[in-house]
């Protein structure tokens, strides 16, 4: 069981802090999310975690030891960054470079082939791969050594509904076998569908860690249409919510449950004709996460 | 580093860089010696036969090492231009091993190479020399083929090393160009002759030499000369250019 850890990092390029003191663990038999908006620092601390970067303070660990530490790494840790492939060298050829490197025989090659249904191009040239076709090569790239973490980042790209499908499928199984999966995103609906745990960062900095569930179920609100969305909204806003006004009759009501919404409008005698609670898809609770991040700092 | 070797021996193999350069060299080679051969005694030619003829018709060092000296930088900086250096440093992080194996593999192909390409110049020349009457070749003959190995093998060595300097492909070709013909043949050689055979074009040149060395090292000092060209090279990549971050 390898558990990826990350120990007060910190990366500066020059006068920029790409990654500011991060401290987050991943956990062994769970798919860890890891999320923040372009340049937060995801794709640094992957690089540094993978030993691609040196970090400036702190240490990236893979069941304890750095990367560089681990014997024959690729049997560890399988990783989807943005690596390239030879335009002219095949795809079976490719992985095949990849299986030698890793010790592993020649079979394996096959394997993966099989596992994300490239087969029968197998022979071609990745320089004619579609995106999705190359995604697929990715990740058979990252399974060749047959590792029990693996890091990815956004191995949703380029995927078709039915190729996001078949990662799903793959990457639950994966981690449901006590792999560990490390993902960044930024489709968050896809992450909110797969992922158990997730890592937000913002600036370098963590801003969160923890189930998604957790995430979404903190910010859960009401949404209420009325005759009266005027007053209403004050009302409400008196009583110490945060409204939004989402349509012309429909406000966007947190921080106040459904009853105390309901008990406010007929005390002013406005007509509801809609009423239901609302669970904040990630996306909102990402943001929510962020400019509060940005208040704060 | 065996293993590391033979990872880079069945890169090289299943891209189609290394056969352009063997066909390519095979190619020059068959045309210089029979337009060589051919062409002999024409005005403003070598007599067919003499040791200036006999010498053109064998100096495919020029051709050899060229193309060795671009496969070399392929070989290292065409893994960045590719990004293929990511998975490549991924299984073997210790990436000063991962440059000693490419220029193992540079040196090994090159000495094949070079030998080979020899070998056929060799094959095609004498058959045409003997039809044509001239039965004994003017030079020595063991001596030019194993200075067009070395030589081979050593810009091999050297395509390496300036393609792990640069890690760009074109930058790294240009480069070596503009300093062999501009800075060593153009300018340090006819100003700087005791400075210029200690260069790596200077140096090349002792080692295709078939008769008088009178200047210029000896061929066993010019091998030692590049290979020390490309240790130093290769050893400043090291310690600068593979330490910075991947792009």
């Amino acid at each position: 069981m390898s558990t990826l850890s990350f120990q007060s990092l910190t990366k500066r390029y020059g006068e920029v802090t790409a990654l500011d003191g991060l401290t987050a663990e991943v956990a062994p038999g769970r798919i860890t999310a890891f999320l923040g908006a372009n340049g937060s620092g995801k794709t640094t601390s992957m690089r540094l975690l993978l030993g691609l970067s040196r970090p400036d303070a702190g240490i990236a660990t893979i069941g304890g030891a750095p990367y560089v530490d681990l014997k024959h790494p690729t049997r560890k840790v399988g990783s989807v960054l943005d690596q390239g492939f030879h335009p002219n060298r095949s795809a079976r050829n490719h992985l095949r470079v990849l299986a030698m490197q890793a010790e592993v025989p020649p079979t394996r090659v096959e394997e993966v082939l099989d596992l994300v249904g490239l087969t029968s191009v197998g022979g071609r040239r990745v320089g004619g791969f579609s995106l999705g076709m190359r995604q697929r090569l990715a990740l058979a790239s990252a399974l060749v050594g047959d590792p029990a973490v693996l890091v990815m980042d956004e191995p949703f790209n380029g995927l078709d509904p039915a190729g996001i499908a078949t990662m799903r499928t793959f990457l639950r199984k994966f981690a449901d076998d006590g792999g560990t999966v490390f993902l960044s995103s930024h489709l968050l609906a896809e992450v909110a569908h797969s992922a158990d745990d997730a890592i937000v960062i913002h600036r370098g900095r963590l801003v969160s860690a923890g189930p998604v569930s957790d995430l979404s179920g903190g910010a859960a609100g009401v949404v209420v249409s009325t005759t009266d969305a005027d007053l209403l909204a004050v009302t409400l806003a008196r009583r110490g919510a945060t409204v939004e006004r989402t349509r012309a009759e429909t406000l966007t009501v947190r921080g106040l449950t459904r009853e105390a919404v309901g008990r406010a409008a007929a005390e002013l005698g406005a007509v509801v004709t809609d009423m239901h609670g609302v669970e904040d898809d990630l996306e909102s609770v990402f943001a929510d996460l962020i400019n509060h991040q940005e208040a704060t700092s | 580093m065996i293993r590391l070797v033979r990872i880079e021996l069945f890169k090289l193999r299943t891209t189609p860089a290394l056969f352009v350069a063997l066909g390519l060299a095979f190619l020059l080679t068959v045309t210089s010696v029979l337009t060589t051969i051919f062409l002999a005694g024409q005005p403003g030619t070598a007599p067919l036969g003499s040791v200036e003829n006999v010498s053109h018709v064998l100096a495919i060092g020029v051709v050899t090492s060229f193309s060795m000296l671009i496969l070399g930088i392929m070989l290292s900086a065409g893994e960045d231009r590719h990004r293929t250096s990511l998975s490549t440093y991924l299984a073997e992080p210790r990436r000063g091993r991962v440059l000693v194996a490419k220029l193992l593999t540079a040196g090994l192909v090159g000495t094949v190479g070079g030998a080979v390409v020899f070998g056929l110049d060799l094959a095609i020349a004498v058959p045409l020399y003997a039809a044509k009457g001239v039965h004994h070749l003017p030079v020595d003959v063991m001596t030019l083929w194993t200075g067009t190995t070395l030589l081979t093998a050593c810009f091999g060595l050297l395509g390496v090393a300036l393609g792990a300097l640069t890690r760009n492909t074109v930058a790294a070709i240009i480069g070596a160009l503009v300093w062999a013909a501009v800075i060593e043949l153009a300018v340090l050689q006819p100003l700087f002759p005791s400075l210029a055979k200690w260069l790596p074009t200077g140096a090349a040149v002792s080692l295709t030499v078939a008769t008088d060395h009178s200047g210029m090292l000896s061929p066993a000092a010019a091998a030692l000369v590049l290979v020390g060209w490309a240790a130093a090279v290769a050893l400043v990549a090291s310690r600068i250019t593979l330490r910075r971050e991947l792009r």
